[in-house]
């Protein structure tokens, strides 16, 4: 019994120790629509879910569209309304793919790596397939993804009159930081 | 013909006492008797059209007399959350009362044989300014996504109330200048349009309120509130939602960021959890919480998601400040 036990310790630990998922919930996505008329649909949520899996180089992100926190009370409204992202109805913005040739990124030691992600970002019900480019950063032990990509916003059918008369960018920059 | 001697009588005006009530076109027919009888038309739409719909916020009719009723704002304050953005002044549609009153005084002086001046002036120039607020205030909608475009919302009401208003200005009588009557027309529509510009760069200026300073709403225990949401998490969605929480427990988790933010967690046994995020402000006092420390922390809730990622429901909570630390 004793020894059934020590032996399965010893597997958690190790499971544990070797695991080649990673995850946090502490990634940061940032949003910024700015255009030279409005200075202010841009915001920020920095407890976005996130998973690496180092050996396949699967990567997923989860994002609460409500936890995105604008400076401006009116601004979040919009965000959330019906005419960007109807946050009460699609309540989450994800992506999942995959990252390509993640056999050259040396997890066991320090380097920076540049890396392509393919895979199908998810907003408002609506997937579409993306190719995302961005950094691998191994440093002491941690990974560290980080990537500035532009959303096309009529992809997701954000379309509306802000976006018309150029107070919101139709292709707003978009930051995933994300460390495991 | 006649259209045109209406048109002429409405926009030409007499330039002297002698021509007070003569026109120089061939306006034989249109004499002052007249005008009172386009006077009294135009009072009478005005006050009917005043109590139909006006426009259409996806499919709520609103009336022109909502506004003084106070319903106007409380109906887009609980349908798309746009409230009055001047609480403070909410008594000032009030005034708007006035253009029933006064249609119905107008309609009584001309059958008296009265001077209905100034009012249909102020009648007119306020229906006008409640007309402008109406598209001005809908086309603000649209941009919440209520309606697509301004035509589609505005109701026949609408139209009838501002011609009705136009026509009531330009046949006021005794006949004023011309000028006078281009002052009174601009005058409802421009101030309406000046105060909104105004109200709009005070909302677009305005800044969340320091959570510090704010009184929460709730009081919970980080798991009862995990099981809330559990339990029934549309439910607990629409209880906390964007509302200021205070959540009392062990933290389970503090991550500190390498641009001075820092998260902490909540977490039960089941692995759902309830995730704090800190500006970097807030650095100096959390640089001693820890795993295991007791603390009550708060925020404005952004509500739940499962999370298909970790198989479990996770609560986050934006714009946070520590409560207080109950133990170390």
């Amino acid at each position: 019994m004793k020894k059934t036990i020590l032996f399965l310790g010893f597997l958690i630990t190790t499971g544990s120790l070797f695991a080649q998922k990673k995850t946090t919930t502490s990634a940061t996505v940032s949003f910024d629509a700015t255009t030279s008329k409005d200075a202010l649909p841009k915001a920020e949520n920095k407890a976005v879910i996130g998973s690496l899996d180092t050996q396949t180089g699967e990567l997923a992100f989860e994002a609460a569209v409500k936890n995105f926190s604008f400076s401006n009370p009116m601004m979040q409204d919009h965000f959330n309304g019906d005419n960007w992202f109807k946050s009460d109805k699609y309540p989450v913005f994800s992506f999942t793919g995959k990252i390509e040739k993640i056999g050259k990124v040396k997890f066991n030691k320090n380097g920076s790596y540049k890396v392509t992600a393919v895979g199908k970002m998810k907003i408002r019900d609506i997937s579409k397939k993306e190719k995302i480019e961005g950094f691998i950063t191994i440093a002491d032990g941690k990974i560290k993804i980080a990537t500035d990509f532009m959303l096309k916003l009529a992809d997701y059918n954000i379309t509306g009159a802000p976006v018309e008369a150029g107070k919101v960018s139709k292709t707003p920059k978009v930051r995933v930081l994300a460390e495991f | 013909m006649f259209k045109h001697r209406i048109f002429a009588f409405m926009l030409s005006q007499p330039i002297g006492k002698a021509s007070r009530y003569i026109y120089q076109m061939n306006t034989s027919e249109i004499t002052p008797r007249n005008y009172k009888w386009f006077s009294a038309g135009s009072v009478a739409v005005l006050l009917i059209s005043f109590f139909l719909p006006w426009v259409s916020w996806k499919d709520e009719l609103v009336n022109g007399f909502f506004m003084p009723a106070g319903k106007f704002f409380s109906l887009s304050d609980q349908n798309f959350g746009l409230s009055n953005p001047f609480p403070q002044f909410g008594f000032a549609v009030n005034i708007f009362w006035l253009i029933p009153f006064l249609a119905i005084l107008i309609f009584v002086f001309i059958f008296l044989k009265r001077k209905t001046i100034p009012f249909t002036f102020i009648t007119a120039a306020l229906s006008l300014m409640l007309a402008m607020i109406f598209v001005l205030f809908s086309r603000t909608l649209i941009d919440l996504g209520v309606g697509s475009n301004i035509y589609s919302m505005l109701k026949p009401g609408i139209y009838l109330h501002t011609i009705a208003a136009i026509t009531l200005i330009l046949t006021s009588f005794p006949v004023k200048k011309y000028s006078t009557k281009i002052i009174w027309l601009a005058m409802g529509p421009l101030l309406a349009y000046g105060g909104y510009k105004i109200g709009e760069k005070y909302v677009m200026s305005q800044n969340f309120s320091n959570t510090e300073t704010l009184i929460a709403e709730y009081s919970v225990n980080a798991i009862d509130l995990i099981r809330e949401f559990a339990a029934n998490d549309s439910m607990a969605n629409k209880k906390y939602q964007e509302k200021i929480i205070s959540v009392n427990g062990n933290v389970s988790q503090v991550e500190r960021m390498s641009d001075s933010t820092t998260n902490i967690r909540f977490d039960d046994i089941t692995g759902s959890y309830i995730i704090f995020s800190f500006d970097k402000e807030h650095l100096n006092n959390l640089k001693d919480i820890k795993a295991g420390d007791s603390l009550s922390l708060k925020g404005s809730c952004s509500g739940s998601i499962l999370s298909q990622i970790l198989g479990t429901t996770s609560i986050s909570f934006k714009r946070s400040t520590l409560n207080k630390i109950k133990q170390q």
